[in-house]
Formats: structure tokens, sequence, C-alpha cells
């Protein structure tokens, strides 16, 4: 087996290790449960651009770039739920 | 081993339909529902820049600009559409072309389905960093961007599954995707002749393309990201009869670092991608590959980036600044041509005036083997989301 294969093997088995633990534990771990809108704002926006500031856009315009980011940076329903909150609850 | 890609794709699909009856967040459904304005369920926006290129050798120089409409519509619960055209002036030939145009549908909490043409999920260049606003420099890294030579994928038109979940204090996000997948030039004539080209929307063979991100979040203050892609696609034209066996395996790694270092005052932020792609343009075990030389081609890109910005001091016209450096390099296999071997060294001085607009200041080094050094420099100018488009007008849901 080549090495090449060996990596993609492995990066296999850890996708599919982590869907099951996913199915297995549908309780949300504190450090992200306890987490609120803003620290997840400031956490994840960040990773790729500056942050806005809530004040930039309107709840509706909120709510449809949340859905774009979630999808964009592959963020969980937990994290773009609470961000969105925060921002719309804070413009 | 080929099955692999499909027993991840069906579990992902299984494990999606036992979360089916999965609540929708409130947050994101504000604006969904069919009694408010359809107008609120729109966000017309886009970003553009304009850059100025002066190549200190050559003595020549160059202005090119990009605008970039993006629409955002979420069409109900569920559906959400979403499109980015690329219109680049010029005064002879205007190009328009469609970066992406997806309809996504929310299956659960863990998975979105997608459809049409998306940004490739293969490492985080192609999907998070490419635009101007985002990007600490004003072009690509070498092999990651089309008008050069691209290694690796960097569109797509197919179907993607995605999403993102807790993993105990960790996070993993995961995409699978199926696809028409990339191209094989066999015109030997061309420049590009023996390279991989973006699929069309019209497949050159009846063979899908397979491939999936996974991507894993060790830390629970999402500070580092650590990516592996894939990607396995049948490439040659079905018509050729010497190349339509031809197929090409790609691999990629990908890292993402970003934290605020309060000593210093600065926000530290590190990317870096390496694309492996390996064609194999064998028939059957004929060794006679025609006009195109070797049956095995081997090429490499990769980058890394650091820029640091001191945005925790109090002064905004240094905490505005941001000082970015990036290395990469390609390593070309095409045809019976000798290995190219590139390395681009990029320097950027950034201000941010605001954190939509940002004017860069780069200067650049390309080196090849046994040839001088191409030296440039860059002034460019980006911007997201004009405010004019946006006015805060706070609608009570």
């Amino acid at each position: 087996m080549s090495l090449m294969r060996k990596i993609l093997a492995t990066a296999v088995a850890l996708l599919m290790l982590a869907i099951i633990l996913s199915s297995i534990s549908c309780a949300t771990p504190n450090a992200l449960r306890d987490k609120i809108g803003v620290q997840l704002w400031s956490e994840n926006c960040n990773r790729c651009h500056n942050a806005p500031s809530p004040t930039d856009f309107s709840d509706a315009k909120w709510a449809n770039i949340g859905a774009h980011m979630k999808i964009r940076a592959n963020l969980t329903d937990e994290e773009i739920t609470k961000i969105v909150e925060f921002l719309q609850a804070s413009n | 081993m080929k099955a692999l890609p499909i027993i991840v794709i069906m579990l992902i699909i299984l494990h999606s339909s036992l979360y089916a009856q999965d609540s929708i967040p409130s947050a994101l459904t504000i604006q969904s529902d069919s009694s408010k304005p359809l107008l609120g369920r729109f966000l017309l926006t886009g970003n553009g820049f304009i850059n100025y290129e002066r190549r200190v050798d050559k003595k020549g120089e160059a202005w090119n600009e990009e605008l970039s409409p993006i629409l955002l519509w979420r069409i109900s619960k569920r559906f959400f559409f979403e499109t980015e055209v690329a219109i680049k002036p010029d005064i002879s030939n205007t190009e328009v072309e469609l970066d992406y145009a997806t309809l996504h549908y929310k299956l659960n909490k863990f998975f979105t389905l997608g459809a049409g043409k998306f940004l490739s999920p293969f490492g985080i260049f192609q999907e998070r960093l490419h635009p101007m606003w985002i990007n600490k420099f004003p072009d690509a890294p070498l092999g990651f961007n089309h008008e050069g030579t691209l290694i690796g994928p960097m569109s797509e038109i197919g179907i993607e599954l995605r999403g993102g979940s807790p993993l105990g204090v960790s996070k993993i996000n995961y995409v699978a995707y199926i696809s028409n997948g990339p191209a094989l030039n066999t015109n030997t004539n061309s420049p590009m002749g023996g390279m991989l080209e973006p699929g069309g929307y019209i497949d050159n063979n009846k063979n899908k393309a397979l491939g999936f991100r996974l991507g894993f979040l060790p830390f629970s203050n999402s500070s580092l990201e650590l990516g592996f892609s894939w990607q396995d696609a049948k490439v040659g034209d079905e018509k050729d009869a010497v190349y339509k066996r031809a197929r090409a395996v790609m691999h990629g790694f990908d890292l993402s670092y970003v934290k605020s270092i309060p000593s210093l005052k600065s926000i530290i932020d590190m990317k870096g991608q390496y694309n492996h792609v390996l064609l194999d343009k064998t028939n059957n075990g004929n060794s006679s590959m025609g006009s195109m030389g070797s049956a095995y081609d081997v090429s490499e890109a990769y980058f890394f980036q650091v820029a640091v910005r001191p945005a925790l001091v109090r002064k905004k016209i240094i905490s505005s600044l941001e000082l970015a450096g990036r290395v990469s390099v390609t390593n070309v296999s095409q045809m019976d041509l000798p290995n190219e071997n590139k390395t681009l060294i990029s320097a950027s001085l950034n201000y941010w005036f605001s954190w939509r607009t940002v004017v860069k200041l780069s200067y650049q080094a390309l080196k090849q083997k046994g040839e001088k050094d191409e030296l440039g420099l860059f002034i460019q100018l980006a911007v997201v989301h004009p405010r004019f488009f946006h006015r805060n007008k706070k609608i009570s849901p």
C-alpha cells in the first residue's frame, strides 16, 4: 500500500469516526454550549476576515449573511445561530 | 479503495436522515416567513478591486480591476440561493465570469446539500481566501489561479454535502462532492497542453469526480484549523482514443491559525495549503503515450503566509496597519518538458480604512532557476459590501 493510499485511508477512517461520534453524542459539549454570541462572533469571523460591526446591517441582512457564512465557513448550527442572534440584538 | 468516497457519502446521507426532524434555528428564520416582505429575503451586495502593477525589471506597468456583484436569497426556511459574477472591464473585451451559483437545501443542523456551480472545497484558498478583500496580497499564490498554472481544482459543477459539528471541545467540518471534475488539455501545441483545466458545464466524459475535505479544529477557541482534501477524477475526453482513460488524483493539506497576542498587542494570522496532483495518462498498460510524453506527471503547489496586525493598539493609524509575508512554490510536470520550478516571495504592507476597505502596497520577487528574478510592485484597493448598498434600517420580525 503506497504512502498516499495510507494517508487517504486514514483520513477516510477519521471522517467516519467523526460522523459516528457526532451521531452517538448529540449533546453539545460545554465548551461550545457555554459560549455566547459575541464570543463566537469574535472567534470565528476573524479566522478569515475582519469581523464587521453589528451596526453595519439590518436584522434581515444579518440573517442572509448568516446563511451564507454557515456554508462558506462550515460553521456549526449552534455557532451561526448565536452569532446572528447577537448581531441582530446589537445593531 | 475507489468505493470509499461513495461509502462516505452514503454514510453522510444516512446520518442526515437520522436528524431530518431537527428544528431550524430562530435567528436565521426571522425573515424567512412567507408573510414577510420578499425584499427582506434578498441581499444584493458585492466586492471589487482596482490594481496597479509595475514590473521593476521590465519597466512595464498595468492596471486591472474587477467588480463582483453577489446575490444572497433565502427562499424559504430550508432553501438558500447564492451567486457571484466576476466582471473584468476591458476596453476591447469585458469578461463576465460566473464564480458560483448554488442552491442549498438545509437537511438538518448537521448537513446542507448544495447543487450548481460552487467554489472548490478542496483546501481553503479557493473557498475562503481568494476574494481580494480577504486575501492579504494583491494576487493569488502560484498554482492557485487559473490565469496562471493551476495545480488543483478551482470550482466544481455538481452536488456537494457539507456541515460542521462539535466533537468534544473540538469541532470538525466536512464537505463531500460529486462533480464534472477537471479536463485534460490534450492540445500539445498549446502552452497548457498536458495540464488540467477547470471542468465545463458539459462533462468531457461519463465519469464524475469524487472529492472531500475534512477540517479539524482541535481548540475550543477555533484558533487552529487543519484540513485534508482528496479528489479522484477521470480527466480524459471520452472521444480521445489515447487519453480517454487519463485520471488525476489530488491530495491537499491546509492550515489556518489566527490568534490574538496581548503581549504584542497584535493579531497573528497564518495560512497555508499544499496541493499534490498525480496525473496518470496510462491507457490499459500501454506505455506509448503518443505526443504527451511520460505516463505519469506529478505536480505540486504550496504557499505559506503570515500576517501581523497591531489591532490591539489604541492609535487607529497603527492598529489599521498590517504586515504580511508569503512564500508560494510550484513544481510543474508537463508532458515531456523539464520540470518547472517557480518561487514567488511577496511582502505586503496593508492599511485598513475600515473592516471592508483595504489598500495594499506589495513587493514581489519571482524566482526561477536559470533566469533573472522578476520584481514587481503592486498597489491595490479592495472593497466589500459597499456602504451605499446597506443602510441599516432595522426591520422588526
